[in-house]
């Protein structure tokens, strides 16, 4: 039972614009949550583009979360930044599952709906990417927005560069510089 | 790596990437110069791009797979599916259309049946799936499941199954049309449980069982009815795509008809074999009745997914069919068959068979003519059964899961052992046994099939439990130990302190004798003791039972732990009520971080430790804080615990108290009332905590000034607690100084002071000298006094309040400038101004911050202080009276008896500046409103009319009455 109504989460959201970090804290995990539970519902209708189609999945969860209140472009673009990392964050706990299994456990009767999604190497992968991306972050944390928002956020570099508020060619720019770099680092990880 | 240098390297790559390859290697010499380092990352970050952009491609193709595929309408059929000649349409669902069938690619013939599945299915990943599955499923070979022979996608992308062709009638068609008999009924059924039986050994979960999915043919050699199960394993394959669109509800993942769904599958829970054990219950339900078993509810969907969660069918032998027609065999149906279907139907799953195997064993029992299991005590579910019968035992609930963990470790103990420890095994074994056997015989008297008519209540149930210990568990000490403790504990949360004494008392003795002082199970009988003292108000002896069972925790277990955590918690909780804020404070937060760490941040722990966190900073005055503490815990229980839990009543009321020190009396008043009806309903009329909730309700009508509800409230909660807990408790005085207060409010001063009196001793008794409770006791004493003309005798009393505060509190906390402003106003009318300024002064100081802007206290400090100024003769009396006025009239509710005190004051400030036909009707409100709340002999309503009386004698025109 979740007891976050719309209007707090408007309230947050305007908090967030306002530049309350708590208030990104408590937001995080209402979208964390709503996308996890729309992510697990929606797994299986993927349709196998350059990145994570999830742009769907962001609106709907907006939708869910925002109910019916109206919330200024300002506060969605606070919100869609806000929920490609819940996304990013999503699939490394999944990951992270994966890793757990691989390491104990058998197989139970119940899940064949949750085997074989991700290889245990995509997995490692994934993992590496998070710590990667953690590592660009510290360092230029535009690039690791932009990532968000291409990768795990299934967006156009239009759409990131209208939740980013930069130019696309910045985008374009930095999304390519940011995967040689990232994939540099991962396979450095993976290899090591 | 900086910023600035990244933006470099970033340029530098993206122009080197716009340039041909073989020109790069010019371009970066020419760009980095002499910086190697430059050069060398650019060059690599070139390198890597190339393999970077399949790398992520690949990545996101894999990884998570999401978007909505379209609807589209169904065509024609096709004519061909793969190597499959269409035949014909066989039937529509909800997936897709069946088709009939046959092989004919020149290798063999054979009939088939084809499932087309809906374009929204038509997604890789189902079908990427799907071909890992396939072997899976195809492996099921069982005589009475059809076999999946083949799948794959169409060349319009679609997904297909190819399934072995089965001529026969869905099983309910099949009974009818043979007139099969009782018996020849349940062999079918024994059959569908053995196919199910087979797929749950093999991994696969059916999720789908309905008649329709059960087809019987006339068997072609022996003429016996040959069962065939349908679709096994694609339910539950096809399900997460199920839905074409993206809907706004939780509810998507979900059966595709709720008429035969578990619970669990409706509330979205995970599904297992136990939801297909529940399915063949439905199934049998069907087949021994003709009906469905909450067919009275179909008509609406909401009405039957809320009936399959909540409500319990009639048992098979009570339903009666569309037509009224019972089988012939409906009488039979009672007892046994009753008892099969129930079980297999439980809403909780673990109650029900443990597989579809033994199912169709009890079904074989009814048979063979043996008593069934589904008859036998079940415990867990018998326990349960009562739980839910008596809300009493919400509280134990926590008993339940204290037996069933105790279980469960001792079984995880026998997994764990050596041969050494052989001895100690049978021990544990013969301890854990004799408690099952225990519970089994106590519940069993419970079952009402057993003791027709009335119920057996939770007392007589404990009391019976506690005189068997004595007499059964003689031989056995660690097990009379710990059925002791659990007793003891269930009795301390029924509020039945003095049997709790005596169980628990008598374990500690008991585990110390046989297990030594330093044990868990000692700790464990210390902390119950320490909790049980410390609702009995004795504090100091809860402290130092808890501080031992820390201790002995932590070196037993380390000292991160969940008990450890949750000592710490009792133990903040013993100093918290003994007024040592700052090391309960500690303490909480201590235990709330610790519990986060161990136990994730939504638990019932993590939520016990944001309400204490919420109650000291509550008593600390960071009341916004305090606030939020109390809502998160609110929200938490309400979410991990649900709604009617003992937990939710209690932050209710936690919470509406804090809104009370607020003054937001409207909010705290619904609040209060809430909680007060679920306690009611949890625990009946007579219970420590409802007369808790009783009080506060009563105190926040106090508050609004109702004090004739007050007043009654509080009457019955003194009687209930000194019938409950004995006169000597705390909550006895706390109730004798409530009663006193709304007396005291109401004018009856002298029916209030003994009762003052007596609160006042029963605090210092307990407590000692230095604590809020008796800081609280002397206020109300005081003003007892001021009000009968007592000045002087008032005076020490109040200033004794303001040091117990300081002291407590330190001198910044509203409870000191409330402290203050009653000491102040009592100088003030003893005639002694400066002295009483200083403490105007002080108290408004401390309630300068803006979170007390609109508070009653500064309200009151404004209204006090302004008479003063009035009196000195000083103009900011005005402003002052009139900020006062203000707020109260928009905090307090209308007439309140404070609103009209600030308004006569403020008609004498007016009329102290010659402003007359402004004053008069301020000064007559006030006479009118403070003689109706307060009576006419009160000090404030003779003040009041004192002014009037002035104002008569001193307006400029007294021969001309004045407009009213």
């Amino acid at each position: 039972m979740r007891v976050e109504t719309p209007e707090h989460v408007t309230r947050l959201l305007k908090d967030v614009h306002a530049g309350d970090r708590e208030a990104i804290d408590r937001l995080l995990p209402l979208v964390y949550d709503e996308l996890r539970d729309l992510a697990r519902q929606q797994r299986y209708r993927w349709q196998g583009k350059p990145a994570l189609n999830t742009t769907a999945l962001v609106h709907e969860a907006y939708l869910r979360l925002a109910g019916g209140a109206a919330i200024d472009w300002q506060n969605r673009r606070h919100f869609f930044r806000i929920a490609v990392k819940a996304m990013r964050y999503i699939l490394l706990d999944y990951a992270r599952a994966m890793q757990r299994e691989k390491r104990g456990g058998g197989r139970v009767p119940v899940d064949l709906d949750e085997a074989h999604l991700v290889s245990e190497e995509e997995a490692d992968e994934l993992i590496a990417l998070n710590a990667a991306l953690e590592r660009l972050e510290a360092v230029h944390p535009r690039q690791s927005q932009i990532v968000e928002c291409r990768f795990f956020g299934g967006m156009t570099v239009d759409e990131t560069a209208a939740v980013l508020g930069i130019s696309p060619a910045t985008v374009k720019r930095g999304w390519n510089v940011a995967r040689a770099w990232l994939y540099r680092e991962i396979r450095q990880d993976l290899t090591a | 790596m900086d910023a600035e240098r990244w933006e470099h390297i970033e340029t530098l790559f993206e122009r080197a990437l716009d340039l041909e390859p073989a020109a790069r290697e010019a371009f970066l010499d020419e760009a980095c110069g002499d910086d190697a380092a430059l050069r060398g990352e650019v060059a690599s970050l070139l390198a890597s791009y190339t393999a970077a952009q399949p790398f992520f491609a690949r990545l996101a193709d894999q990884v998570e797979p999401i978007v909505s595929a379209r609807l589209e309408p169904p065509g024609a059929p096709p004519a061909r599916i793969g190597p499959y000649r269409i035949d014909r349409e066989l039937g529509r669902g909800g997936m897709g259309t069946v088709y009939h069938a046959e092989r004919d690619d020149g290798q063999y013939r054979q009939q088939v049946a084809i499932k087309l599945l809906r374009r929204e299915f038509a997604s890789d990943d189902v079908v990427r799936r799907f071909l890992a599955e396939r072997q899976i499923l195809a492996s099921l070979n069982h005589p009475n499941i059809a076999r999946l022979l083949d799948g794959g996608m169409t060349e319009t992308g679609r997904p297909y199954f190819v399934l072995e062709y089965v001529e026969g009638w869905p099983i309910l068609d099949y009974c009818e049309t043979h007139r099969l008999g009782l018996e020849a009924r349940l062999r079918l059924f024994q059959d569908v449980c053995a196919a199910v039986q087979y797929a749950h050994q093999n991994l696969i979960v059916h999720r789908d069982l309905k008649p329709g999915n059960i087809l019987v043919a006339d068997g072609a050699e022996t003429g016996a009815p040959q069962v065939k199960l349908l679709d096994f394993g694609i339910a539950k394959l096809m399900q997460p795509g199920m839905d074409g669109h993206l809907a706004m509800t939780h509810t998507d993942v979900r059966p595709m008809t709720p008429l035969y769904a578990s619970p669990e599958q409706l509330r979205g829970e995970r599904v297992t074999t136990a939801s297909d054990v529940y399915q063949l219950g439905v199934l049998l339900y069907e087949l021994l009745t003709g009906q469905r078993p909450y067919a009275r509810f179909e008509p609406t969907a909401y009405q039957i997914e809320r009936a399959i969660c909540e409500e319990d069918p009639p048992p098979p032998s009570q339903a009666v069919p569309p037509g009224g027609a019972r089988p012939p065999w409906s009488r039979r149906l009672r007892g046994d068959l009753d008892a099969i279907v129930g079980k297999a139907m439980r809403k909780v799953p673990d109650e029900r068979y443990e597989s579809a195997a033994a199912l169709s064993g009890d079904v074989e029992r009814y048979l063979e003519q043996r008593p069934v299991r589904a008859r036998r005590g079940n415990v867990t579910y018998r326990f349960a059964k009562f739980v839910r019968k008596h809300r009493v035992a919400v509280a134990a609930a926590g008993v339940i899961a204290v037996l069933l963990v105790t279980l469960a470790v001792l079984s995880v103990r026998f997994a764990l052992v050596t041969a050494r420890q052989a001895d100690l095994v049978a021990r544990e074994r013969d301890k854990a046994a004799q408690m099952a056997s225990f519970l089994v015989e106590l519940f069993q008297v419970s079952d009402p099939n057993e003791r027709q008519g009335t119920d057996v209540t939770a007392e007589e149930l404990l009391l019976r439990g506690a005189s068997r210990i004595e007499t059964e568990l003689r031989d056995q000490p660690e097990t009379r130990a710990m059925l002791m403790n659990v007793i003891g504990r269930i009795y301390r949360q029924l509020g039945m302190y003095r049997q709790s004494e005596t169980l628990l008392s008598l374990a500690l003795d008991e585990r110390r004798q046989a297990l030594g002082d330093w044990h868990p199970d000692v700790a464990e009988t210390q902390q119950e003791l320490g909790r049980l003292r410390r609702a009995q108000g004795a504090y100091a002896t809860a402290e130092s039972l808890l501080t031992e069972a820390l201790a002995m925790q932590r070196a037993l277990f380390g000292e991160r732990h969940v008990r450890v955590a949750q000592t710490l918690s009792d133990l903040g909780w013993v100093l918290h009520n003994k007024g040592e804020a700052g090391r309960a404070a500690a303490l909480f937060n201590e235990a709330l971080t610790m519990r986060r760490e161990l136990l994730g941040p939504r638990h019932e722990d993590v939520a016990e430790s944001l309400s204490s966190m919420a109650a000291v900073r509550r008593h600390q005055g960071a009341y916004d804080e305090a606030e939020q503490y109390y809502r998160q815990a609110l929200a938490m229980y309400r979410e991990v615990l649900g709604p009617e839990h003992l937990q939710v009543a209690r932050a209710l009321n936690d919470l509406a108290a804090m809104l009370q020190d607020l003054g937001r009396y409207d909010e705290a008043e619904t609040y209060a009332r809430a909680s007060l009806d679920l306690y009611s309903k949890l625990f009946g009329t007579e219970h420590p905590d409802v007369a808790t909730s009783l009080s506060n309700l009563a105190y926040v009508q106090q508050n609004k000034g109702d004090y004739e509800a007050a007043e009654q409230g509080y009457r019955e909660a003194l009687a209930m607690r000194r019938r409950l807990l004995g006169d000597d408790h705390p909550h006895v005085a706390h109730s004798l100084n409530n009663l006193a207060a709304v007396l005291q409010d109401q004018g009856r001063f002298e029916e209030a002071e003994p009762y003052a009196r007596e609160a006042l001793a029963l605090y210092r008794k307990v407590f000692g000298d230095t604590h809020r409770l008796v800081a609280q006791a002397l206020t109300n004493l005081g003003w007892m006094l001021r009000n009968r003309g007592a000045l002087d005798e008032a005076r020490p009393l109040f200033e004794e309040v303001v040091q117990i505060r300081t002291a407590l509190y330190g001198g910044r906390h509203p409870q000191v400038a409330q402290g203050r402003i009653y000491l102040g106003s009592l100088l003030h009318r003893l005639g002694r101004w400066p002295a009483a300024e200083a403490e105007f002064q002080q108290a408004l100081s401390v309630l300068a911050d803006s979170m007390y802007a609109r508070h009653p206290l500064r309200a009151m400090a404004l209204s006090s202080f302004g008479e003063l100024r009035t009196d000195q003769g000083r103009p900011e009396a005005m402003e002052m009276l009139q900020e006062a006025l203000e707020i109260r009239e928009a905090v307090l509710p209308p007439g309140h008896w404070q609103t009209a005190e600030t308004r006569s004051a403020l008609g004498a400030c007016l009329m102290q500046q010659g402003r007359y036909e402004e004053a008069e009707p301020l000064l007559r409100q006030a006479v009118q409103i403070l003689s109706e709340r307060r009576g006419a002999r009160h000090p404030v309503t003779q003040r009041a009319l004192a002014r009037l009386a002035q104002w008569d004698a001193a307006r400029p025109d007294p021969g001309t009455p004045s407009p009213r």
